[in-house]
């Protein structure tokens, strides 16, 4: 059997290109993840800015940018979801994290398969390329929905759109392959590289999650591969899968994609509360409360978020008497979540709470969170969904369901992991006035959008003077997009806070936390190999406080002198 | 020896693995799931269609059964031709592995041959991508898996000149049955999807 | 790794199996032409066309595959797409078949 020894990797010499651009390394690949992501936010966040002036002031020119038009419209709230979910949700919740932390928190050296990883992320980099691109061509980019929708996607005379629907089509086709390929890599790392001792019950949960998101993905994007392969026949070989008036369907269109679409979410969910799973009891000092419950309930999440798709249809005309069952699976899904979410809550009672941003950011997702399950509810049942379908209270609520998950646990994870990522520690003040001006504005937000869709006011509409009913709706698209310049504006401090860290914060050791997964066991940022030694897992990750210890914590691998008493050593 | 051939560190036998299969095998294993999902949608949406509108089959009349019939006995014998290079490997016999894998690559390059034919006489008799809802799945489904068969020749031809360049034998080994197990899936593929088009 | 004689045995006795399930593909391709040409009901010879077409799919999957000798999680990657994918079409039923049809 091939084995690597430790000693060739120190032996020879990169060159720069093999040592940062093309690198095999999982924790070089995870930060160039990272990086993608955040060069994506911005335009993606852009473009929020643009959508969220256009709907406070219709018609005025905006600064910076300038007047925009229906169609401009169109295209910037696809180009906003497009990117939000695909190209920044995805590759920093997956891509950055799950890439840095699987295989140092499993014990392994890197992942099963180096050099698909670096492939999957350089398939995400031409797949952004791709999208990015679609800005520049002719007719502009996509202007159908994040969703795409048939016949409106179908035939370019509709959008007006033709070069930019299609590079959508191939960049989304790309970003697909790319996570198929971390998928595989994150499943099979997870389940066969291992360390000693590592049995699947003492994974940290943010492993599980990673690979339950894995599994859900895997088999949830086939469909969608098949749609995207008949839209892009549909365009561009006049086959007419989609349209109704050449035998087509476009009622199938949309069953394929939310076939994929729901379960995607969850994908973007899941690894978000891993972070936040790992946060809480090293930030209340306290054992998780209920480990294997949240084992259990993210593989009945996962399996059943296969099963609710149809809750994004009530109003397609699809069957009614689809409306029913997929009411009750819906209502049905929430269970898990709530399970994970008092789990969390019990986690942190009686606990000896530290405030630090990690914490700060970690709490705040779940906070949010709640109110983006709870409004979930009521879309879920198709009764209420009639009148909230495709109103400003689906915004809302996917707003606060995602950037809980996204925004508040990507960025609790970056503070968390940020000196294991660099070796110096952040700034704390600068995490703290993050933190508050970001959560107080993204409500500032998204609480007046519940409003104004409960008045009845329709999504995806680029100006809303012409309807008199909605007029005394206005004033709360001006918080809103006031709101949405500060949580723009809050984000200064986190830019200056990580690159100024990055090469001047104060050098953090191994475990500025005292925490017990494996990661905190090797240098900060870890050497190369990542364990000199493959370590041996003793104990489960979440020992804190224990009763009788010497410590608040204990390592994962740490041998307990009463543990080596028994085993007669 | 590459950072990508193996796990970095110590040998699979050491690790806590599931079932101690190969990292390998049980990621191709996990792909063709994914492919499952793509091409059984295909087929399921042509199904339900094809229920839907009562005049798929008299589309379906033009299509040429007899060429559809021997491409499916071309990539039958290409999968014996596969399964027995990786038999061939495992017996560590150089010659008859190479034989193997390029009789299954130019059985592949036969399939298209034959495929491309067909499409440029349907295509010529008038039948396109366009002409209806049937042709539509017709050349979709078809040119996807073509695609398929197409990456499977690319691996495949990459193996043989691994054989013929003399890779180590368990490496060797190791690839060709993982890409005989994406080689077969795109053969059962076929399976289906003959009959599907060709003989309903 | 076997041992080198009993390798090289059940080697010889796999190359055999090999040809014979081929031969037995073969065979199954010349039924289901057969059924095709027979001027039996469509809904009969597509039942009967498909049946063929599930044992050649199992053949493939169980030797050249070698699904017969694999772990049960394999089993299980294999098996539930399958399931979801019937569970899909399925529901996609009402719709696809009943409402929208020319």
């Amino acid at each position: 059997m091939n084995t690597v020894t430790v000693d060739d990797h120190a032996a020879h010499h990169v060159s720069f290109v093999r040592r940062y651009l093309f690198s095999l390394d999982h924790k070089v690949i995870a930060k160039q993840y990272m990086l993608l992501s955040a060069a994506m936010a911005i335009i993606g966040g852009g473009s929020s800015y643009l959508i969220r002036w256009q709907l406070a002031w219709p018609e005025t020119s905006i600064p910076g940018w300038g007047p925009i038009g229906p169609d401009n419209y169109n295209a910037l709230i696809t180009m906003h979801g497009t990117i939000m979910v695909f190209f920044v949700a995805m590759p920093l919740l997956l891509g950055a994290f799950g890439n840095f932390l699987i295989p140092l928190m499993v014990g392994a050296e890197d992942m099963a398969f180096p050099r698909l990883n670096a492939t999957s992320f350089w398939t995400l980099f031409v797949a952004s390329c791709v999208l990015v691109s679609s800005f520049f061509v002719p007719q502009g980019p996509a202007a159908a929905g994040w969703t795409s929708y048939a016949p409106l996607s179908d035939k370019a005379v509709y959008t007006g759109v033709t070069w930019g629907q299609d590079l959508w089509i191939l960049a989304v086709a790309l970003e697909f392959a790319s996570f198929m390929m971390g998928g595989i890599n994150f499943l099979v790392t997870a389940l066969n590289l291992r360390t000693r001792g590592m049995r699947l019950m003492r994974l940290p949960l943010l492993v599980w999650m990673e690979m339950t998101a894995a599994v859900v993905f895997l088999l949830s994007v086939g469909p969608l591969v098949a749609g995207a392969v008949m839209l892009l026949l549909d365009r561009a070989a006049g086959t007419s899968f989609f349209q109704p008036d050449r035998g087509g369907d476009p009622l199938l269109w949309e069953h394929l994609f939310w076939f994929f679409g729901h379960p995607e979410v969850y994908v973007v969910a899941l690894p978000g509360f891993g972070i936040m799973l790992e946060i809480l009891p090293v930030f209340a000092r306290k054992p998780i409360f209920g480990y294997r419950t949240i084992v259990y309930s993210t593989i009945a999440a996962g399996l059943l978020s296969f099963i609710v798709w149809a809750h994004h249809m009530f109003v397609s005309g699809m069957d009614p008497r689809l409306a029913s069952p997929f009411s009750v699976t819906t209502i049905m899904i929430s269970v898990p979540f709530a399970i994970i979410m008092f789990a969390m809550i019990a986690t942190l009672w009686r606990g000896s709470i530290s405030l630090a941003s990690p914490m700060l950011f970690a709490l705040g997702g779940i906070a949010t969170f709640l109110i983006g399950g709870v409004t979930g509810i009521f879309l879920g049942s198709a009764a209420t969904d009639i009148y909230l379908h495709g109103t400003y209270f689906v915004v809302a609520h996917f707003h606060y369901t995602l950037f809980p998950v996204v925004f508040f646990g990507g960025f609790a994870g970056l503070y968390f992991w940020f000196p294991k990522m660099f070796g110096r520690m952040m700034n704390e003040t600068l995490g703290q006035i993050h933190f508050w001006i970001s959560f107080f504005a993204f409500n500032g937000i998204f609480v007046p959008l519940f409003l104004v869709g409960i008045g009845g006011s329709p999504r995806r509409i680029y100006e809303l003077s012409s309807y008199d009913m909605l007029k005394p709706l206005q004033p709360l698209h001006v918080v809103a997009t006031v709101a949405g310049i500060a949580l723009l504006l809050a984000q200064i401090p986190l830019i200056v806070n990580a690159f100024y860290s990055m090469v001047r914060g104060p050098i953090a050791g191994r475990n500025p936390w005292h925490a017990n997964t494996l990661e905190w066991t090797v240098d900060s940022p870890p050497s190369h190999p990542n364990f000199t030694v493959p370590p041996r897992v003793y104990r489960d990750p979440y020992e804190y406080s224990i009763p009788g210890a010497a410590e608040d914590w204990m390592a994962q691998d740490a041998v307990a002198e009463a543990d080596l008493r028994a085993a007669g050593r | 020896m590459s950072a990508g051939v193996e796990p970095a560190g110590v040998a699979i036998t050491e690790r806590d693995t599931i079932g101690k299969i190969p990292p390998g095998k049980i990621a191709v294993w996990w792909f063709l799931a994914s492919e499952i999902m793509v091409f059984g949608t295909l087929m399921g949406a042509y199904i339900l269609f094809s229920f839907a509108h009562g005049d798929f089959a008299a589309d379906g009349a033009h299509v040429k059964w007899r060429l559809g019939a021997f491409n499916t006995l071309v990539l039958v014998t290409s999968s014996l031709t596969m399964i027995m290079a990786l038999a061939s490997a495992r017996a560590r016999n150089l010659s008859r592995t190479r034989l193997f894998l390029l009789a299954t690559v130019l059985l592949g390059i036969t399939f298209l041959c034959v495929k491309g034919y067909e499409y440029t006489t349907e295509i010529d008799e008038g039948f396109t991508p366009s002409t209806s809802i049937f042709w539509s799945f017709y050349f979709g489904m078809t040119g996807l898996h073509g695609l398929h068969v197409i990456g499977g020749i690319v691996i495949n031809s990459i193996l043989l000149v691994a054989a013929l360049s003399r890779k180590p034998w368990d490496i060797l080994e190791r690839r060709i049955e993982c890409a005989g197990l994406y080689w077969h899936f795109v053969d059962v593929v076929w399976i289906f999807l003959f009959p599907l088009l060709y003989l309903t | 790794m076997n041992e080198a004689g009993g390798h090289l045995e059940s080697a010889r006795d796999d190359r055999t199996l090999y040809v014979i399930v081929w031969a037995i593909l073969v065979l199954l391709l010349v039924v289901g032409l057969t059924i095709f040409v027979l001027p039996i009901p469509r809904e009969a010879a597509v039942t009967l066309i498909f049946g063929v077409a599930a044992i050649k799919a199992a053949l493939v999957l169980r030797n050249y595959m070698h699904l017969k000798r694999e772990h049960l999680l394999i089993y299980a990657i294999v098996l539930i797409p399958t399931l979801f994918l019937l569970g899909f079409a399925i529901t996609l039923i009402p719709d696809i078949v009943f409402r929208h049809a020319m």
